[in-house]
């Protein structure tokens, strides 16, 4: 495919999945000495983030003594988180926004995997839908926002619409890559062996293609995670978008970093446990490097 | 692609003329058919119209917006905002890429900060910069560079680490002077990549400039058109979507474009046909 065609997700491949800086320096490990040696080469990196960044954030603090509003100390802000997530409100919010997220993300995760497999078995199809799917991918998620907010108001329906948007394009782009980079051959042994299409799709394309569905899926939810605080900024009541958005309009700096916080928290989490999925579905398929 | 173009552009026999035709007609039937019937459907109730809006009504307020200079004046304060971030973006994100790729106390340093970062949604950045910097160009400028940054670093940085060990050991035999390597082994085994992460940097830019705008501005094209979906007006909103498109596909072809003629040797994953 002409890479022009790639559009605006072709980001989103470079952006997140493809891409695990921890396993860089440790790629090529086998063994679980190496692995946990690796693991715990992750952990200690992680230390060191956290470390930098709160050292260099108390140090910001402690010399040039900005205003709470502008910059609150490390202290208050995980004090406010820990008050924050006393309350069952916070909890409430990060509830709705996952339920937001997961929906779309279902929703985007079988039409996207249905679409990519329908447009591989059939090219006139997939000749007839590429202008249309193409330029769609250029309207991005979030020039969806507004007019979701007049079609659907403040209701579930339009935040979910956002979710599905923004995580449909990239898994069936990735998918449809995949299912294509899967060899002739595997195609041509199962149809020797008299396999019917159904089960050859099944039981070999899929599979085959299992690492790049994952990287779309995995991509798919950071993007529905970037669209829903969008859409709960621009237009909502709750979530924690709203919430991160509602706090900085009354100027409560630390709870707005408390919230960050936490998104980046639930996104991470998010994130490994569906890689997690990936690898006890199909254990010993690694994302194709 | 390839075999269509090559199609088109085959001179003379019947058949292969045929053939052209009928395979633009399968690229372009969809599009046609989906405006049609949205078409009809708005004539059909009034009641459709005021939801979906119809496409000749879209296409008048683009017409008009374009006639009395309102959408230039829009798309320009936008685009300016984007493509300003996109350098600074650029400018700071590249080097600290190739550095974090080739110095490894440095890596050690600011690759565990990126990747502790990178869960949080850039767009939750948006408070933030407005808080600190008000709904000036500053802040857009701000959530441009939240937006793009890990885009164009990863990217950058991907690259970098992937050269082959064996370029830089060939480099070290022949000479010790590492500003050597880095002109002329680091740089052009990582161009590929700097390439890649400008490409999508722009198109990211472009989206996150629209966000921006609708959750603090007072201008631009985020929040003109959030500001007609409050006044109920679908039309202008479809007219703001269709256009964010029109500029996203404008931007990447652009960019396409400066990028071949300026170094028309280079064929990287970015630019070939793959």
């Amino acid at each position: 495919m002409h890479r022009f065609l790639a559009g605006p997700g072709g980001a989103a491949i470079a952006s997140k999945g493809d891409f695990n800086l921890t396993r860089h320096r440790a790629s090529a490990s086998v063994g679980w000495t190496r692995k946990l040696a690796s693991r715990s080469f992750g952990m200690l990196q992680a230390a060191t983030g956290i470390a930098i960044l709160l050292v260099g954030w108390e140090i910001v603090t402690v010399l040039f003594r900005p205003l709470p509003v502008i910059l609150p100390s490390p202290q208050d802000v995980f004090g406010r988180l820990v008050y924050l997530l006393s309350t069952s409100e916070t909890w409430s919010n990060l509830g709705i926004s996952l339920a937001r997220v997961v929906a779309g993300f279902l929703l985007g995760t079988g039409s996207g995997i249905s679409v990519a497999v329908l447009l591989t078995r059939h090219p006139f199809l997939d000749r007839s839908l590429r202008s249309v799917l193409v330029a769609l991918r250029f309207v991005i998620p979030f020039a969806w926002v507004p007019i979701a907010a007049y079609w659907f108001g403040l209701s579930e329906t339009g935040k979910v619409f956002i979710t599905w948007y923004a995580s449909f394009f990239v898994i069936a782009f990735q998918v449809r890559a995949g299912i294509e980079a899967v060899p002739d051959l595997y195609v041509r042994v199962a149809q020797t062996f008299g396999m019917s299409r159904r089960r050859t799709l099944w039981q070999v394309i899929l599979p085959a293609a299992w690492p790049k569905i994952i990287v779309g899926m995995r991509l798919g939810l950071s993007f529905a995670w970037v669209a829903i605080l969008a859409a709960e900024m621009v237009n909502a009541n709750s979530g924690i978008g709203y919430f991160i958005n509602y706090s900085g309009q009354f100027l409560a700096t630390d709870d707005v970093m408390a919230g960050m916080i936490m998104i980046g928290v639930l996104g991470f989490v998010t994130d490994q446990a569906l890689s997690l999925f990936g690898r006890l579905v199909l254990p010993g398929k690694d994302a194709p490097r | 692609m390839g075999a269509l173009e090559h199609r088109l552009n085959a001179p003379g026999d019947r058949s292969g003329r045929l053939a052209a035709i009928a395979s633009v007609a399968t690229v372009v039937y969809v599009p046609v058919l989906a405006l049609a019937l949205w078409q009809v459907l708005s004539l059909f109730q009034p009641g459709i119209r005021e939801v979906i809006s119809s496409p000749a009504a879209v296409a008048a307020n683009l017409a008009s917006g374009l006639a009395d200079g309102s959408v230039a004046a829009n798309v320009g304060a936008s685009l300016e905002r984007a493509l300003l971030g996109w350098i600074v973006t650029l400018v700071i994100a590249t080097p600290l890429a190739i550095a974090a790729g080739r110095i490894r106390l440095f890596a050690r340093l600011v690759i565990p900060v990126v990747d502790l970062l990178r869960p949080i949604s850039p767009i939750a950045w948006i408070p933030l910069a407005v808080l600190w910097l008000g709904i000036g160009l500053n802040s857009k400028l701000l959530i441009v560079f939240v937006v793009t940054f890990f885009v164009v670093f990863l990217n950058v940085y991907d690259a970098v680490i992937r050269i082959p060990p064996v370029l830089l050991s060939v480099c070290r035999t022949f000479t010790p002077s590492r500003p050597f390597m880095f002109l002329h082994v680091t740089l052009p085994a990582s161009f590929q990549g700097v390439v890649l992460g400008a490409q999508y940097g722009l198109t990211t830019a472009w989206g996150g400039v629209i966000v921006a705008e609708m959750v603090g501005a007072n201008s631009g094209v985020g929040y003109e058109m959030l500001s007609a979906a409050n006044q109920f007006d679908p039309t202008s909103v479809i007219a703001y979507m269709v256009l964010i498109g029109l500029v996203g596909i404008v931007l990447n072809a652009a960019f396409l474009l400066v990028f071949r003629t300026m170094l028309p040797s280079f064929v990287g994953p970015g630019t070939s046909d793959a």
